[in-house]
């Protein structure tokens, strides 16, 4: 019995050793193949960083268009009151009532609306603007041919703005009264002025404040265009035969969870099969991405695609 | 989309769940000690085959036994298993031949001392053979036990995130499947190292009967 465990000491370091040998060998294959299995992977994924951004150049001029236009008509409203005024001149104190009161609102409302463009200009541009370009034509040309023959017509346009002072005009005790409430208007216009220039200083502070916020922001909204773009172009199915570097513009309705409710074509993109297809794919796509930033959320986009650029 | 994960195999092994550590770690230390015992055994066996194969040269040329008996009793430390059963059934018949028992008694108190020295032998070469077994056959389920701990974890962690990608669950999967990939490790060598020691084994006690047998009726020859 003596001899067996001699004749066993005689294996037993050098298989200790193997085994720690064997085990190093699958340790250091394993962490060399699968650490170089990892590189692949890594260098595909800088491919597909820049294949996002790519499409987000054509987007913020998509994107931005809309509120560019909107904020300027807000501007022509306001110098249409002062012609308006102009024609009958005899009243001139006139100008001075209308604007001190709209103009101090207005214009802190004009360059508040500036740092945050997009979700105010919308819903009020629209309406306002509309119906009163339309009444502005009327009464300029009334006024200059009529004004003489008829002073009656005058009123009637007026009335709307300011109706009762226009007509009073001629009367001298109105006159001193208008004086009065000319000097009035022009304390008010001045008191109206200097809470105008600090209005200005505080929007210029806020303004250089808001900078970083706004750009932030543009990114925000041109990589959500560019997030909305690049799912409805995954699933566009191109029409044979389509050439060129066509566009097309769509207005998408959508439900705040990003379901698609209407398609509007907009600008054709000069190939009826080209549109439907573009269409249908911005159906297939809802619901379509959500902002990452949900003020930046609207109900009706206009969304331009070039859906054979990359 | 961070596709940029680490898959090192280390990030792996360090980001996977408690029990699947526990998994891991218990397949390693089991395919250490199967590792070892494959070295050993390997050493052992073909120690002993070595062995018996110069023994079976030594006396079937026609050695005298008497010689034979003397040095595989002084040698005991580097003799082999044949060489110890030649002597303790030797040893057995010189003491009952000494005796003058009759012929029937003293070559079966031989055989029986052969018999008896050739199943320590057996066993001793047998011996940790049946863990290699059980490391094969038990090891992959191991593995895959932590496989599917791991994966079902990667698939409830899946389940809370809107938009489900690959990339969400592929590392948990990976760093599942090293358990897998352990498991294998530690029983694809032991199933190999198993039925070729068992094979080996199974030869030499053949042959290691057959000597017996041999040795047997050289012994009763030599009575008359």
């Amino acid at each position: 019995m003596m001899r067996y465990p001699a004749a066993r000491e005689s294996g037993k370091w050098p298989s200790v050793l193997l085994t720690v040998l064997v085990h190093g060998l699958l340790a250091a294959f394993l962490f060399y193949g699968i650490h170089w299995q990892a590189r692949p992977p890594a260098v595909i994924e800088v491919g597909l960083v820049p294949a996002i951004p790519a499409p987000q150049p054509p987007e913020p001029v998509a994107a931005k268009p809309e509120p560019a236009p909107q904020p300027e008509p807000q501007p022509e409203p306001k110098p249409e009151p002062v012609p308006e005024p102009p024609p009958p001149p005899p009243p001139p104190r006139v100008k001075p009532p209308p604007p001190p009161p709209p103009p101090v609102k207005p214009e802190i409302a004009q360059k508040a609306p500036e740092p945050e463009p997009k979700p105010e200009p919308k819903p009020e541009p629209k309406p306002e603007p509309k119906p009163e370009p339309k009444p502005e034509p009327k009464p300029k040309p009334e006024p200059k041919p009529k004004p003489e023959p008829k002073p009656e017509p005058k009123p009637k346009p007026e009335p709307k703005p300011k109706p009762a002072p226009k007509p009073k005009g001629p009367t001298p005790e109105e006159r001193a009264a208008r004086a009065e409430q000319k000097r009035m208007q022009e304390l008010l216009a001045r008191e109206a002025e200097m809470a105008r220039q600090q209005a200005l200083l505080r929007q210029e502070a806020l303004r250089a404040a808001d900078a970083q916020q706004a750009a932030l922001r543009s990114r925000a909204a041109a990589d959500y265009a560019a997030r909305i773009q690049a799912k409805v172009k995954g699933n566009i199915v191109l029409p044979p035969g389509t050439q060129g570097d066509p566009s097309a513009l769509f207005q998408v309705d959508q439900l705040p969870d990003g379901t698609v409710i209407a398609v509007r074509l907009e600008r054709s993109s000069g190939s009826p099969a080209l549109d439907s297809a573009i269409e249908r794919a911005i159906h297939r796509s809802s619901p379509l991405p959500k902002p990452t930033d949900s003020s930046l959320f609207r109900r009706t986009l206009d969304l331009t695609f070039w859906p054979l650029r990359n | 989309m961070e596709v940029t994960t680490d898959l090192s195999i280390i990030s792996l092994i360090s980001n996977a769940s408690v029990l699947v550590k526990l998994v891991m770690a218990l397949l390693l230390g089991v395919s250490l000690v199967s590792w070892y015992w494959i070295f050993r055994k390997w050493f052992a066996i073909r120690n002993a085959r070595g062995k018996t194969l110069k023994f079976e040269r030594d006396f079937w040329s026609g050695g005298d036994l008497n010689a034979l008996f003397q040095s595989a009793a002084n040698d005991r430390h580097h003799s082999g298993p044949m060489e110890r059963i030649f002597e303790s059934g030797y040893r057995e018949f010189a003491k009952l031949r000494s005796k003058n028992a009759d012929s029937n008694t003293t070559i079966g108190g031989a055989q029986r001392a052969m018999r008896a020295t050739y199943q320590r032998e057996i066993d001793d070469l047998e011996a940790h053979l049946a863990f290699l077994a059980s490391v094969g056959s038990v090891s992959p389920y191991v593995g895959l036990f932590g496989t599917v701990w791991g994966i079902m974890n990667a698939f409830r962690g899946l389940a809370n995130v809107t938009s489900a990608t690959l990339a969400h669950v592929a590392p948990g999967i990976a760093e599942a499947l090293v358990a897998t990939a352990i498991g294998l490790f530690a029983a694809i060598p032991a199933v190999v190292a198993y039925n070729r020691f068992a094979h080996d084994i199974d030869r030499l006690s053949v042959r290691l009967e057959s000597f017996m047998e041999e040795f047997s009726n050289i012994l009763q020859r030599q009575l008359r």
